[in-house]
């Protein structure tokens, strides 16, 4: 049972990998060939920079584009790509923090992976990094969940907020406008919705993509200004929770290509014939390079409801408390020259981000240029903390309670209401063996 | 037990009449197995709106390649491919030379304790390997064999051998123990008999589990994905997951790779069947 | 083309091993009598099957028992501190519904593709063990779901069953009575049997390989003699090849359960588990979700620990039904 801290060995860069290894033969010979330490040629420190985006359309390109720069600029540190696809990043990372200590000296988290990994004490503190850079006081709000004692543990790379994402050449050819109340919309929809061909929108709702399924799910409450949870008491039979799953039916019933997987449903999207999205904004760095004619029709609306908040989560990139010191260096060494304004602002202009982590990372000539950002950018924000309570540590198992329970309604017209009645006593009867062991 | 056999005049028509039933159903039954491979290729090679239709048209109404060439001008396609290569080869070189030993030892060799490693064989062959796959990585990490695709091999080869062991014995079985026998007589040491005598007579055995063992590493996606780390080592099974993104998935060229993915282990299996059944009549001659 | 094989030379899987192992238990103990070589013998023998059993120990053994300790923890990814805790994994374990339907689920599956693959697999081998002109091509038609991969051919299956544009609804439509597309895999009454489809597809070929192969060893001579007798097709069938190739048959029921028992990719790609209630969540997905997506690693392994005893009580009960029934063979 190896618990995190107890370091055996420190971790290693993974980049020296594979030449060395098929030289080997034997397993024996490898892992003899692999102990040297991983410094390479020119007395550069190598560190893996572990994530998920390298694959990424644009995203990818945007971060090896600010590795080249970073190492045009000096030469004291080399950071190399390393990682696993999106889908296998949590459990990766997961399964090596289980294991005793995380691999690579930086990586970048997603908003459910970091705060285990912070209760798990793998991450080393960056307030010194915000501190030098003075930017003590203007560091987003959203981090407040990642700090101990005070100090930030992860510093956001890329902020994602909700928005409703809409394709205007079929809003325009339908004669409609973004939605001004709840019945407009669903009004709308229906209206844009001409099975099989188009479809009014498309929000993901398969269990076989619980990820993606739950991420945007928490939305359709929030819409309502509803809360998941507060503290340790959940709260999906409350009405705006109602009211939200209630029209997530609504839709999937009128406007909705249903049983549609988010792969194929991003094609449609891209193809014109899927006529609205609540998504982040993200999504749209993504068709910027991979649905070029969709991206000229891209507008955003902030999302819908009447007293709607828009659900803002940050990634952060976080160093390994169990790297060695070289390592934490060298790796903050990257951090703080990323943080700088100058680097910052290029990297979300190649991202096409449009929320900063602090005020001057982005430029304002550079947020009048991006047509489809709007709704993005005047939306009232809200945090997952804030919506999901404690909770936001069983944030999965939480959310596959209530999507079961909403599938249900889905697929075998259960009224929402004993749904979510169900799920509130099953959530009820988990929560004292969910926070055993766990003083927040 | 012939169909088309022809037999009395009389029986002629009638025999006519069963022969197209037959013949129906056999190309039926083979057409169904056989869509799903159709349609994927079918997708793969027009361009997808077709297929986004409904009803969706059964034949491709035009023929583009440009997911193939998107695929292998934005990934490293070739350099997935010769990672798996390498890494199923290893497994099925690591598990052919374990299987031999241990299901030589199983039939030839006496001694006690057969049946408790028989069935040890067998209950390995029951995790899932979800269960396992935190502790190896662990101890892989230790060890500091992670992002290795011979380590990972290793790992791959331990979850077929028990059932490749099974599948080489009772090919083993089959061998008269007169001929092991003759071989020791002969002067031959165990490990000498067995080399020159018994393996040469198992080939279609040791074909049988060279493809078991090839397409389960081949196909392995838990352990690869957890062990593998830097984009330079990632076998086909993880580059194909890698094409599907954080907000977008490319579904032409997933079904594209998808396709390519399935070449290799198809062409594989093709090309050897011919060599199991070459194999069996080769046991008629010799038996 | 005819293969004439000889019967002890035919597919390397077309017997039945495990009756075999229980037997070696029973010959072992009653061949007691010394032979020339046997120590020289069990020596080399002992030599091979430790580096054998100290890979498998390394690699599968040793992380077993890892997972057997942290089902008595409390560990959860970002516990404050992990301890012993006993039993208390296990009550919570036969006190969780969820975990009884999967257990029943996990059946359900296993029959029906168990059975369905292994009687597919029978159909096709008989049928193609005839003489016909087209016989190989069919042969290496049929066997080509094996060795497509699982990925890929979920990926196809999603596509195909699409409620919007999936081909299958031109098939649907067909039928009278449907007029709107089916929901596919998430229709509750669909879902199951569209998952055991999907992996019967993945599976019978093996079976279907395993068995021609073994209905190829049956010597020709019994079909000869039957004919002299004046013997129905069907007789033979029913007092010649099924009885021949029985310890396959049950051997392939092995494999298949096993394979049913391990599949993951197949479900947890087409419904993951739904379309809701956990309609088609076996205990494989069951302790994939709790220990990677809700990090509940000591309940996870729990649920691992569980499962592998009701499976390997399943396999003993195989090899005790082999065992019996080759017995009544030899009277």
């Amino acid at each position: 049972m190896n618990r995190p801290g107890n370091g055996l060995l420190l971790p290693r860069s993974m980049g020296i990998g594979r030449r060395d290894f098929l030289k080997g033969t034997a397993a024996a010979g490898v892992a003899a060939a692999l102990a040297t330490p991983a410094i390479a040629q020119n007395a550069k420190i190598k560190i893996p920079l572990v994530s998920w985006m390298w694959s990424e359309p644009g995203r990818g390109d945007a971060w090896k584009a600010m590795l080249a720069k970073f190492h045009a600029e000096q030469s004291d540190v080399f950071v190399e790509e390393a990682g696993a696809p999106f889908n296998e990043f949590n459990n990766n990372m997961l399964i090596q923090s289980q294991s005793g200590k995380i691999n690579g000296a930086m990586f970048h988290t997603t908003p459910d992976l970091v705060v285990r990994l912070l209760r798990g004490g793998h991450l080393e503190p960056l307030q010194d990094i915000v501190d030098n850079l003075g930017l003590t006081n203007t560091l987003s709000a959203a981090h407040d969940h990642l700090r101990i004692d005070g100090k930030v543990h992860g510093l956001d790379i890329v902020t994602v907020k909700f928005g409703l994402l809409y394709n205007s050449a079929l809003f325009e050819k339908a004669g409609v406008n973004p939605p001004s109340s709840m019945d407009e919309w669903v009004e709308t929809s229906t209206a844009l919705t001409k099975a099989p061909d188009q479809f009014g929108i498309y929000s993901p709702h398969l269990l076989s993509e619980p990820g993606d399924f739950w991420f945007i799910l928490q939305q359709w409450a929030a819409m309502f200004d509803g809360k998941w949870a507060e503290g340790r008491t959940p709260l999906v039979n409350t009405q705006p929770v109602i009211e939200g799953m209630k029209l997530f039916k609504t839709m999937y019933d009128k406007a909705m290509p249903k049983g549609t997987d988010i792969a194929t449903a991003n094609q449609m999207y891209g193809n014109g014939r899927i006529a609205q999205q609540l998504i982040v904004s993200a999504a749209a760095n993504v068709w910027s390079s991979s649905g070029p004619d969709v991206y000229k029709s891209l507008r955003s609306a902030p999302v819908p409801g009447p007293n709607a908040k828009a659900i803002t989560r940050i990634h952060p990139i976080c160093v390994n408390v169990n790297a060695s010191d070289d390592e934490k260096a060298a790796a903050k060494a990257f951090i703080s020259w990323l943080y700088k304004p100058a680097n910052y602002q290029e990297l979300m202009e190649r991202c096409l981000d449009v929320v900063p982590p602090y005020p001057e990372a982005v430029r304002k000539e550079y947020l009048d240029t991006l047509f489809w950002a709007d709704g993005y950018l005047k939306g009232e924000s809200t945090t997952p903390v804030e919506i999901m309570g404690d909770y936001i540590f069983f944030n999965q198992e939480f959310g596959n309670v209530v999507m079961d329970k909403l599938s249900e309604v889905l697929v075998a017209n259960r009224p929402v209401e004993d749904a979510m009645a169900d799920a509130q006593s099953e959530l009820e009867r988990a929560s004292e063996r969910l926070f055993e062991g766990f003083k927040l | 037990m012939s169909v088309i056999a022809s037999s009395s005049t009389g029986n002629r028509l009638r025999n006519l009449g069963k022969g197209v039933v037959f013949y129906a159903f056999i190309i039926g039954f083979c057409v169904i197995v056989l869509f799903p491979v159709y349609w994927m290729i079918v997708n793969a090679i027009q361009p997808l709106n077709h297929g986004m239709q409904f009803p969706p048209p059964l034949f491709p109404k035009e023929i583009s390649f440009l997911p193939f060439i998107t695929l292998f001008e934005n990934y490293p396609v070739a350099r997935w491919l010769v990672n798996s290569l390498l890494l199923a080869g290893m497994a099925t070189l690591i598990v052919l030379a374990l299987a031999v030993l241990g299901s030589f030892a199983m039939t030839f060799l006496k001694w006690r304790g057969k049946a408790a490693f028989g069935l040890l064989l067998l209950m390995t062959q029951m995790l899932p390997e979800a269960l396992v796959v935190i502790p190896v990585y662990a101890m892989y990490s230790n060890l500091g064999l992670s992002d290795s695709l011979p380590a990972l091999s290793l790992i791959d080869a331990a979850f077929i051998l028990p059932i490749c062991i099974w599948i080489l014995k009772n090919s083993f079985d089959s061998i008269a123990e007169e001929i092991y026998e003759a071989a020791l007589i002969d002067g031959c040491s165990p490990l000498g008999a067995l080399l020159r005598t018994l393996l040469p007579l198992s080939t279609p055995g040791l074909v049988a589990i060279s493809v078991v063992s090839f397409f389960y590493a081949w196909n392995e996606y838990l352990f690869a994905v957890t062990l593998i780390q830097s984009p330079d080592s990632r076998p086909v099974a993880v580059g194909l997951a890698s094409l599907k993104v954080m907000l977008d998935t490319p579904i032409d060229r997933v079904l594209a790779a998808a396709l390519f993915f399935s070449v290799f282990p198809v062409v594989f299996y093709l090309l050897i069947q011919r060599y199991i059944v070459a194999g069996l009549s080769a046991g008629a001659v010799k038996g | 083309m005819t293969f004439k094989v000889h019967r002890s030379q035919g597919f390397p899987l077309d017997a039945g091993n495990i009756e075999r192992m229980a037997q070696a238990t029973i010959a072992e103990q009653v061949e007691r009598v010394p032979r020339r070589g046997r120590d020289r013998q069990s020596s080399l023998a002992y030599t091979l099957v430790f580096m054998i059993v100290a890979y498998l120990g390394v690699f599968i053994l040793f992380p077993i028992v890892q997972q057997v300790l942290t089902s008595f923890s409390n560990n959860v990814v970002g516990i404050n501190e992990v301890t012993w805790v006993g039993l208390r994994n296990y009550e919570r374990l036969l006190d969780d519904p969820k975990f009884w339907v999967a257990v029943r689920v996990t059946f359900t599956y296993m029959a029906f593709v168990m059975t369905g693959s292994v009687i597919i697999g029978l159909g096709a081998a008989l049928l193609l063990n005839r003489q016909f002109r087209g016989r190989n091509m069919a042969r290496s038609v049929i066997a080509v779901p094996w060795a497509f991969p699982e990925i890929s051919a979920v990926l196809v299956f999603i596509w195909m069953c699409n409620p919007t544009f999936g081909v299958l609804n031109m098939l649907a439509l067909m039928f009278p009575g449907v007029e709107t597309n089916p929901n596919w895999l998430t229709d509750p009454n669909m879902a199951m049997p569209l998952v055991i489809v999907i992996s019967i597809w993945k599976a019978f070929p093996f079976a279907f390989l395993v068995i021609l192969a073994s209905l190829q060893a049956i010597p020709r001579d019994l079909y000869e003699a039957a004919e002299v007798d004046g013997a129905s097709k069907l007789q033979m069938l029913r007092y010649i090849t099924i009885p021949e190739i029985t310890p396959t048959l049950l051997l392939m029921s092995v494999l298949m359960a096993i394979f049913s028992f391990k599949q993951f990719t197949l479900i947890w790609l087409t419904t993951g588990g739904g379309p809701y209630g956990g309609i088609t969540e076996t205990m494989v997905l069951r302790i994939y979700q709790t220990a990677f997506r809700f990090f509940d690693l000591a309940y996870g392994a729990t649920l691992g620990v569980a499962a592998f005893i009701i499976v390997l009580g399943l396999t003993l009960l195989f090899v005790y039904a082999q065992h019996r029934q080759d017995r009544a063979r030899k009277r």
